[in-house]
């Protein structure tokens, strides 16, 4: 594909400003929403979020494919925001300790190779709490409980309705649910 | 952890990429809906949200002079490593206006868009402005 092409199939930022001017009140109820679910992961106040997602959209930092809505382009932003924080590996765990008194043998056998991609455990145990509070959202409904069990490991809907023995409809019911409770609950920063 | 994928970290996701979904397909009449049921005032956060957009333009466009000038600077940083002190070959002069241009198109195209039409000295001229421009806005 060449340079004019490339080119092409992204906004400009002029285009990516009058996208943004042109959202609806719906669009900006589905970025509160949304920025919701990330505000405790990033530390952050929900407008905070979005408005650092607008930012780097408008200063050029992201680029928007021309075929892409712009509230999904902002949803894009802040998921690889929360999800580099959320991924963030372990300063210390990653770090290669070399054992001085080892170090004038040559032997390199008890320098501390870090595991590859090992992701801090602060973030891993803001995550288990964050998952904790929505698994309590749906504590009175067994069927919820499961069916969000089946979205935490990537299940489809087919495959969690063979795993649990629903049907599709009980599936969809359950999951409205769900995101019904994750409308109405806030995990503050 | 022996299994990244199966982390808090990606369970987390999992669910929150589901209700993104969930989200953006559904349709705007159920989406103000759910937004009022959660206590939501639709009116207020369109509101809030231009008001958000506006700071927003005023900060992405300081970024972006930021990065213009940083840009720049190193543009000229890489013209001197190449032993050019002032512009007096159309070649260099054209390749460090090219630089300055892919550093920031929207601020300094206006000027440079045109380079590869513009004769030698032309060319060796506004060089050596955006190299006085760069040196006095690093001063």
């Amino acid at each position: 594909m060449d340079q004019l092409s490339k080119s092409l199939e992204i906004l400009t930022l002029k285009e990516v400003e009058e996208a943004f001017k042109a959202l609806t009140p719906a669009d900006w109820a589905r970025l509160e929403l949304f920025s919701r679910r990330f505000a405790h992961v990033l530390n952050k106040h929900p407008k905070d979020v979005v408005s650092s997602a607008v930012i780097d959209a408008l200063d050029g930092t992201r680029k928007c494919r021309r075929n892409l809505k712009p509230v999904a382009f902002l949803f894009g932003i802040i998921r690889s925001e929360a999800s580099n924080e959320l991924k963030k590996k372990d300063p210390l765990r990653n770090a290669t300790i070399i054992n001085i008194e080892d170090s004038e043998t040559d032997d390199y056998s008890n320098f501390d190779i870090p595991a590859p991609e090992e992701i801090n455990p602060e973030n891993q145990l803001i995550a288990k709490q964050e998952i904790d509070a929505l698994f309590d959202l749906v504590s009175d409904d067994e069927i919820a409980g499961l069916v969000m069990q089946t979205i935490c490991e990537g299940m489809s809907g087919t495959e969690a309705c063979k795993e649990l023995g629903i049907s599709k409809t009980d599936y969809e019911s359950a999951r409205r649910k769900i995101n019904r409770r994750l409308d109405k609950s806030r995990i503050q920063p | 952890m022996k299994n990244p994928d199966n982390s808090s970290v990606s369970q987390l996701l999992n669910i929150i990429d589901q209700y993104s979904l969930d989200i953006l397909n559904a349709s705007d009449a159920e989406i103000l809906e759910r937004a009022k049921e959660a206590g939501l005032n639709p009116k207020d956060l369109a509101d809030s949200g231009k008001s958000l957009l506006l700071q927003a333009e005023t900060i992405a466009k300081r970024n972006r002079l930021a990065k213009a000038k940083s840009g720049a600077i190193n543009a000229k940083s890489r013209a001197k490593d190449n032993d050019v002190s002032s512009f007096s070959d159309a070649a260099k002069a054209r390749s460090f206006i090219e630089q300055c241009r892919k550093s920031h198109p929207t601020e300094i195209s206006l000027a440079a868009r045109n380079g590869e039409k513009m004769d030698d000295a032309d060319a060796i001229n506004l060089a050596n402005q955006l190299s006085e421009l760069i040196e006095k806005n690093s001063e």
